[in-house]
């Protein structure tokens, strides 16, 4: 897809669907649609009817199709970010005919989403059949260039924390100690492959024994990207001592729970 | 068209595959200044895309980040966000 002029306006796909056609439309101010969010798919409908002497004959068939795309990409280190996306589309088709005599028949269809879809239906008799379909893409993004926003958000979380422990974390941020997110599961424990730990809540105070390197179980980890990571709760932790590794993952010897996101 | 001299509310794609909601004064240049911005995490296929994002908002089964000022590189693309969808991104909850 090239690029649009500024102020151009970009029509969007026309999405037909059992109940009629859908239209909207969005204004490119700048760019285009980046591929990686785009995505199409084809439909196809293939009927095949037969029949023979005299006589009347119809039928119907339904198709479906669907389709799906899906893309990836990662970032590291201070100055990236990173994100994935897929999508996925549904495509539906079908065909009918009616007449007599003999012959075959055949339909098609096509859709649009993301990925690849196709459609077929069949019927009894002769005649035409036509399919359609379409589909729409779903998606992930996380990522900003900097790893920045998540970085943003913390004084988001912290202004939301009960008191003292707002002031525990403005006490290590103005101690210069490195504060991030981390994930846990509903029962407060590692959701990541970490190992069995003691149940993450406020003032909980995680440690392992160096020398610290991070991936392994020396190490105790944490992000600026947590949208990369799994997890029911999300916490602010700080990072006390050596931290090494980047916005994806940090890893230290000592993690003390501050809050949890809410 | 809003004045470029106004925030306006704006759809921002970053090369990263980041999704921004926020009010920008220019959208042009290297970089471009969000406020209050939000990250769309995952959009569903009620959106028809992503510039539905733009067009009629986030729904329900969206994920958005909580809002945040931040400055955005690597810009792919930059679409106007109607009144109508910028009130369901205000509206729209922190969602993990």
């Amino acid at each position: 897809m090239g690029k649009r002029p500024l102020g151009s306006v970009m029509q969007m796909r026309a999405i037909r669907s059992d109940k009629g056609f859908v239209k909207f439309s969005a204004t490119v101010i700048r760019g285009a649609v980046p591929a990686a969010f785009s995505g199409s798919g084809d439909g196809y409908g293939y009927r095949y009817g037969s029949g023979s002497g005299s006589g009347y004959g119809d039928g119907s068939g339904d198709g479906s199709g669907y389709g799906y795309g899906d893309g990836d990409g990662d970032g590291s280190g201070p100055g990236s970010g990173s994100g994935y996306g897929y999508g996925d589309g549904d495509g539906s088709g079908y065909g009918y005919g009616d007449g007599d005599g003999s012959g075959p028949g055949y339909g098609y269809g096509y859709g649009y989403g993301s990925g690849s879809g196709y459609g077929y239906g069949d019927g009894s008799g002769y005649g035409y059949g036509y399919g359609s379909g379409d589909g729409d893409g779903s998606g992930y993004g996380s990522g900003d260039g900097y790893g920045s926003y998540w970085l943003a958000c913390l004084t988001y979380f912290i202004a939301k924390l009960p008191d003292s422990y707002r002031a525990r974390a403005r006490q290590l941020q103005s101690a210069g100690v490195k504060l991030a997110y981390w994930r846990s599961t509903a029962k407060g424990q590692p959701s990541n492959h970490g190992a069995w730990i003691a149940e993450a809540a406020p003032s909980v105070v995680h440690k392992v024994s160096g020398p610290l390197e991070i991936c392994t179980e020396r190490a105790l980890h944490a992000t600026l990207i947590p949208p990369k990571w799994k997890g029911e709760r999300w916490w602010i932790v700080a990072l006390h001592g050596e931290v090494v590794g980047d916005d994806e993952k940090y890893g230290c010897l000592e993690r003390e729970i501050i809050g949890e996101c809410v | 068209m809003p004045s470029n001299t106004k925030d306006r509310a704006v759809l921002v794609t970053t090369a990263h595959k980041g999704v921004f909601f926020g009010y920008a004064r220019k959208t042009d240049g290297a970089t471009i200044k969000l406020r209050a911005a939000r990250n769309c995490i995952y959009w569903t296929t009620v959106e028809k895309g992503f510039l539905g994002l733009a067009s009629t908002g986030p729904g329900l089964g969206c994920k958005i980040g909580p809002a945040a000022d931040i400055e955005l590189r690597d810009i792919t693309c930059v679409a106007e966000v109607t009144d109508a969808a910028a009130a369901k991104w205000e509206n729209a909850p922190w969602a993990r």
